[in-house]
């Protein structure tokens, strides 16, 4: 898990074009949104776009996104589950 | 991209018992007279919103460079079109029909139909509504919308837009709508956003409106450029009763290669000079009533 969290973390940089940051920068329980890393709906539709290029999948239910993407923990966690490549 | 930018947070006026009686009045009052009584409200409404009406004015005497009394009559001149606006869409929602000239609805049908998703850019300018009641696309059309819209209004846009396969989309606080509107690009569907005003995202490309600077919303076009899908800017415009004409215009076209961000802004420009074109023949159809421009 925490390769894949490292990993992910390292995409989400490249995918937001944070070149400022190093994956150490990133607290993996961090909220991603508003007070953690403060990404917004932008973002939100990037991080949407990482995991269906990277990993294959789709979000389904709309409802489901707040909590996948609550940090980077739950990204991997879902990946790890849902991953299909 | 710049992170900063206004909000805006738009509802119609009107408490929802009122835009009930007015539809149930314009089941059998002929528009005309409706449009006759709207006249009355004019004066009343460039005083009450007196921010609304310095917005408009300067719009004319900046934008346009009218003279001050020149900019005077077409600030009445577009109250009476926004009423007139108004009146139309509440019309349709009580079963009144209008017609709508499409010139460019080869180009419509044929983007429409491609496999791939489609991004539709609307506007405040017009009576952008009505293209979602008469513009006929060949699949879905998934409309993002203002979720704190007043209930009558939402209630008689999705009976309306339902029977055109246009399913209505609010922005929501957990950012679900942005799951709807990505899974629908990615399934080849067609998504409706406004490319005017600021929501949501704080992010926004920075263009000339108008020979005037104003920040763009850059989510409809950072979606488009993500996803590689066709976009066009579409204003629907009132030419006379119960007459509207569709116009459209294609903000992706030579932008093919480019990187994605440089594409997204070059569709908001692009986006931008259709403004432009739209007001040049329609001047009095602009209806964003605040300062829309920093100065």
């Amino acid at each position: 898990m925490e390769e894949l969290i490292l990993e992910l973390k390292t995409k989400i940089l490249e995918a937001l074009k944070l070149q400022d940051m190093a994956p150490e920068d990133i607290d993996a329980d961090a909220p991603l949104f508003k007070d953690g890393l403060g990404l917004d709906s932008i973002d939100a539709l990037e991080l949407m776009l990482l995991l269906e290029k990277n990993y294959g999948i789709k979000l389904k239910s709309p409802a489901e996104g707040k909590e996948i993407f609550k940090s980077v923990r739950t990204m991997a966690e879902y990946v790890s589950a849902n991953r299909i490549k | 991209m710049s992170g900063e930018g206004r909000q805006w947070q738009g509802t119609t006026d009107g408490a929802s018992w009122m835009h009930r009686a007015l539809i149930v009045l314009m089941g059998f009052t002929p528009l005309r007279v409706i449009y006759f009584f709207m006249y009355f409200a004019i004066p009343v409404y460039m005083v009450a919103n007196r921010k609304g009406y310095l917005s408009i004015y300067h719009y004319f005497r900046r934008r346009l460079g009218y003279g001050p009394l020149r900019s005077f009559f077409h600030v009445i001149a577009n109250h009476a079109s926004f009423g007139k606006v108004v009146v139309d869409r509440f019309g349709a929602y009580a079963g009144k029909k209008f017609s709508i000239e499409v010139p460019d609805m080869e180009l419509y049908s044929s983007l429409s139909s491609r496999p791939e998703g489609m991004m539709q850019v609307s506007s405040h300018i017009g009576n952008d509504e009505m293209a979602g009641y008469f513009l006929k696309a060949s699949k879905r059309i998934y409309a993002l919308a203002f979720g704190g819209e007043v209930s009558s209004v939402t209630e008689n846009r999705v009976k309306m837009l339902s029977c055109n396969d246009i399913t209505l989309v609010p922005i929501a606080d957990d950012m679900s709508h942005l799951v709807v509107l990505n899974n629908a690009l990615a399934s080849g569907e067609i998504v409706n956003i406004h490319g005017d005003r600021v929501f949501g995202s704080s992010k926004t490309f920075r263009c000339q409106v108008m020979g005037a600077p104003a920040n763009l919303p850059a989510g409809p076009f950072m979606l488009a450029a993500m996803r590689g899908v066709p976009a066009v800017s579409v204003f629907v415009m009132r030419t006379g009763c119960r007459k509207y004409k569709a116009l459209l215009f294609r903000l992706d076209e030579g932008l093919e290669g480019l990187e994605r961000n440089e594409k997204a802004e070059r569709m908001a420009r692009a986006y931008a000079a259709s403004i432009d074109s739209v007001l040049a023949l329609y001047p009095d159809q602009w209806f964003n009533f605040y300062e829309y421009w920093d100065e």
